[in-house]
């Protein structure tokens, strides 16, 4: 047991291969030192990796994490985390959910699930409580099926087994993983942990599926005080014009128009930062010819998510990193087929950015004669077949399961394989938005907005900061790295980081927001000095309210400072994870397209200074100048090997 | 954690046919008993005992109440935030977000439990 609330007490390791299950050692001390979620995954991987496993083996594990939030009601903190090592970058990989998985292996008694091994024939696994079952999924008629259908599957033999319907959160992957894509996904309801193919990881171990349920509580420290403070903070977000407007309003796709105006709008395979035909494909064409009804993850009070209809199917809606790459990444202007490739994707299981990022590769090296495959840029005829094919590996599809880095070293145009350490890059093209891409190039898991950093939201959505200059930007990335890192660890979604920033700042033309905006890029040393000493941010500030989350549901003391160490010890520790499989300053590139060619031939500014930034980042973490961390940094950092 | 049947149970059986998640068993005028690992504190089975012999994790024996007085859900709408955590929590699938609000669906089959009113994480479900 533990003596913080808000944990569960227990972290299980079930060898899939033999099926044993054992209580993995997670001391009191970690929990402080790494919360939960991505970093104490990354300190588990840390204990138990070398550096010489690939991620098809037995020897890759797959840790499911949850934060010590999760469970608790607090807003938005019902995510959980998948990291593995992917089949994609062959590194550390985590990925994040806001399924319900997380939230019922917590009544199953659980904080985190470790799988090990591989099992010998196609499984699915069914815990309650402290009773793990491996499951034929042949047998049982759930191998083979798409996402949403092997999800009912699961729930109907579950309700059979108990004689009644029971309520259990289910991961599973669609044939994608089964099948080995590259960028396979991991589903929970409607929810995707998508990024880095740790579907696939699933589908090479043998397991379709995981469905949690329990009858545990996760307990809260002080209940009464807890209350008060969500209220307290729901009435926040719900007043803040991001989280309580915009978000709610548009979703993430309504971002798609103001990204055309700072031109960081990805289109025609990041050949140019805007699309002249964006409105036809923006969040509010979405919300005014298809949105149904907004819909959340469990327990957030800003519904960000949307329905649509698909064929006359209430289905989940694109995000906008989907929009922007199925919309303009590749000159498509029909946004009902955007809709519908969603679903279909989400219910084959890939992740839709690294799909329509090596769709748009496949047809741009299709155009410039260096494989001839038919893809076309604004061909949409046959798009949805060919997801099919991808998943089922079937004709080219089989070609395009690979990916863009892996199909760019077999048929060449590196330059403009959009990608980072083998994953393909986010809707957000960084020319406009330098410090973003600093953020693509050194992000632990390779090319994702949210592991960079999210800079391209101060330097071009939400905060105007000058978006070309190389100044600050490491120094930013920096802190806004683990800022996003811990929140993340707690369980909790980032874009209840985005309240962080006051509303005044948000809007361009407000004069405080004009002089703060001016003033952030020239006082990186001020930056640099909170990154090196977060201790000082030890008081409560009135525009973050995670902190006192932490006290009131956990009982554990935290602080704006805490936050920043706690997520420099996680990035860190990632990133010398990484560095055991070989990754060092020569792995953070950007494809030559977005650091030599500038995006305005008129303008040789709007191209990424990433040698000068890179340079100036490693300085800023306290990293060597391979871009490693050392021994003696590591240490400053409490992270040591083994739980004692 | 789990409730308790104590010796007073007269062996109605009414406490097994509401127990949504099957926790209940007992043959009909013997004592019943609850199966700790399922239970999951919802306090179906107590609103219907009218002999009063059902416990909370705590030990506290719980009052009947008589069909006429139970209570359902109300939710304040303008406090909830759709969370989905009540309907979630709901083990009788009662509940459902429509429209961003949390609404009982199915009223016909709520036990009026209460559960959904203490997971609420804002205060926004009363028993009424």
């Amino acid at each position: 047991m533990s003596k913080y609330s808000g944990y569960m007490g227990k972290v299980a390791k079930f060898d899939l291969s033999t099926g044993k299950l054992e209580d993995y050692p997670w001391s009191d001390q970690e929990r402080e030192l790494y919360i939960g979620g991505k970093i104490m995954a990354a300190k588990i991987l840390y204990d138990n990796l070398t550096g010489k496993e690939e991620a098809y083996s037995e020897e890759n594990m797959i840790v499911i994490s949850t934060g010590p939030l999760t469970g608790t009601g607090a807003p938005s903190s019902n995510r959980f985390n998948v990291s593995a090592i992917s089949p994609q970058t062959g590194i550390i990989a985590s990925s994040n959910c806001g399924g319900n998985f997380g939230y019922y292996l917590k009544k199953a008694g659980y904080d985190a699930l470790i799988l090990t091994g591989k099992c010998d024939e196609h499984s699915w696994l069914e815990i309650y409580n402290d009773s793990f079952v491996l499951h034929n999924a042949d047998r049982e008629d759930v191998w083979g099926k798409r996402v949403s259908e092997a999800q009912q599957q699961i729930r109907d033999l579950i309700e059979r087994d108990n004689g009644c319907r029971m309520k259990c959160g289910i991961v599973t992957i669609g044939p994608a993983g089964e099948n080995l894509v590259r960028y396979a996904g991991i589903f929970s309801d409607e929810r995707t942990a998508g990024r880095a193919g740790l579907g696939s990881v699933f589908g090479w171990k043998n397991l379709k599926a995981i469905a949690a349920y329990g009858n545990h509580h996760t307990p809260i420290h002080n209940e009464k005080k807890t209350i008060a403070w969500n209220k307290k903070w729901v009435k926040y977000l719900r007043a803040h014009p991001l989280t309580g407007s915009q978000l709610p309003k548009l979703g993430t796709a309504g971002l798609v128009s103001g990204m055309q105006a700072t031109k960081v709008l990805a289109t025609k395979n990041f050949a140019q930062g805007t699309n002249p035909d964006f409105e036809k494909v923006s969040g509010e064409a979405l919300a005014e010819q298809y949105n149904i009804v907004n819909k959340g993850c469990l327990s957030c009070p800003m519904n960000c998510a949307r329905t649509v209809d698909v064929d006359g199917k209430e289905v989940k809606g694109p995000e906008l990193e989907t929009l922007g790459l199925l919309g303009g990444g590749i000159l498509n202007t029909d946004l009902s087929l955007i809709n519908k490739w969603n679903y279909e994707l989400d219910e084959l299981g890939m992740d839709t950015i690294s799909s329509a990022s090596t769709l748009a590769y496949a047809m741009e090296a299709n155009e410039k004669g260096l494989w001839n495959n038919g893809l076309e840029f604004g061909k949409t005829e046959g798009i949805t077949e060919l997801w099919s094919d991808i998943a089922y590996r079937r004709g080219i599809g089989d070609e395009l399961a690979e990916g863009t880095k892996r199909l760019s070293e077999k048929f060449g145009g590196k330059e403009f394989a959009i990608q980072s350490k083998g994953l393909e890059l986010s809707a957000y093209e960084p020319r406009h938005a330098v410090g973003q891409g600093l953020g693509y190039a050194v992000s632990n898991r390779g090319g994702c907005h949210l592991n960079a950093g999210y800079l391209v939201f101060l330097e071009a959505l939400g905060i105007r900061i000058d978006s070309q200059t190389p100044k600050a930007k490491a120094e930013l990335t920096m802190f806004m790295q683990d800022f996003f890192e811990s929140v993340s660890a707690t369980g909790q979604c980032l874009f209840t980081g985005y309240a962080f920033f006051p509303p005044a700042l948000l809007d361009p033309n407000n004069g405080l927001a004009k002089t703060v905006n001016s003033m952030m890029t020239k006082i990186a040393p001020a930056i640099a000095f909170i990154n090196k000493h977060p201790e000082l941010l030890f008081f409560p500030l009135p525009i973050f309210h995670h902190d006192r989350e932490m006290k009131y549901a956990v009982g554990m003391k935290m602080n704006l400072g805490k936050y920043l160490r706690v997520g420099e010890r996680g990035y860190t520790l990632e990133r010398y994870i990484d560095s055991l499989f070989g990754v060092n300053g020569e792995s953070d590139t950007l494809p030559a397209r977005l650091t030599d060619e500038p995006e305005d031939p008129a303008d040789e500014s709007t191209k990424v200074p990433l040698e000068k930034m890179k340079k100036a980042y490693y300085a800023v973490r306290g990293w060597n100048k391979e871009g490693v961390p050392t021994e003696s940094g590591l240490k400053k950092l409490g992270i040591k090997k083994g739980s004692k | 954690m789990a409730y308790k049947i104590t010796d007073r149970c007269k062996g109605c059986d009414d406490c097994n046919q509401v127990c949504p998640v099957r926790a209940i068993t007992g043959e009909m005028k013997e004592q019943h008993e609850i199966d700790p690992n399922r239970c999951i504190d919802c306090s179906a089975c107590s609103v219907v005992c009218e002999y009063e012999c059902i416990q909370d994790p705590q030990g506290k024996p719980l009052k009947f109440v008589p069909e006429d007085k139970r209570q359902k859900p109300v939710v304040d709408e303008k406090t909830c935030d759709g969370c989905g955590l009540c309907a979630e929590e709901c083990p009788t699938f009662c509940l459902e977000i429509v429209n961003g609000v949390s609404t009982l669906v199915n009223p016909e089959v709520c036990h009026g439990c209460g559960v959904c009113q203490r997971r609420c994480p804002i205060e926004a479900i009363k028993l009424k």
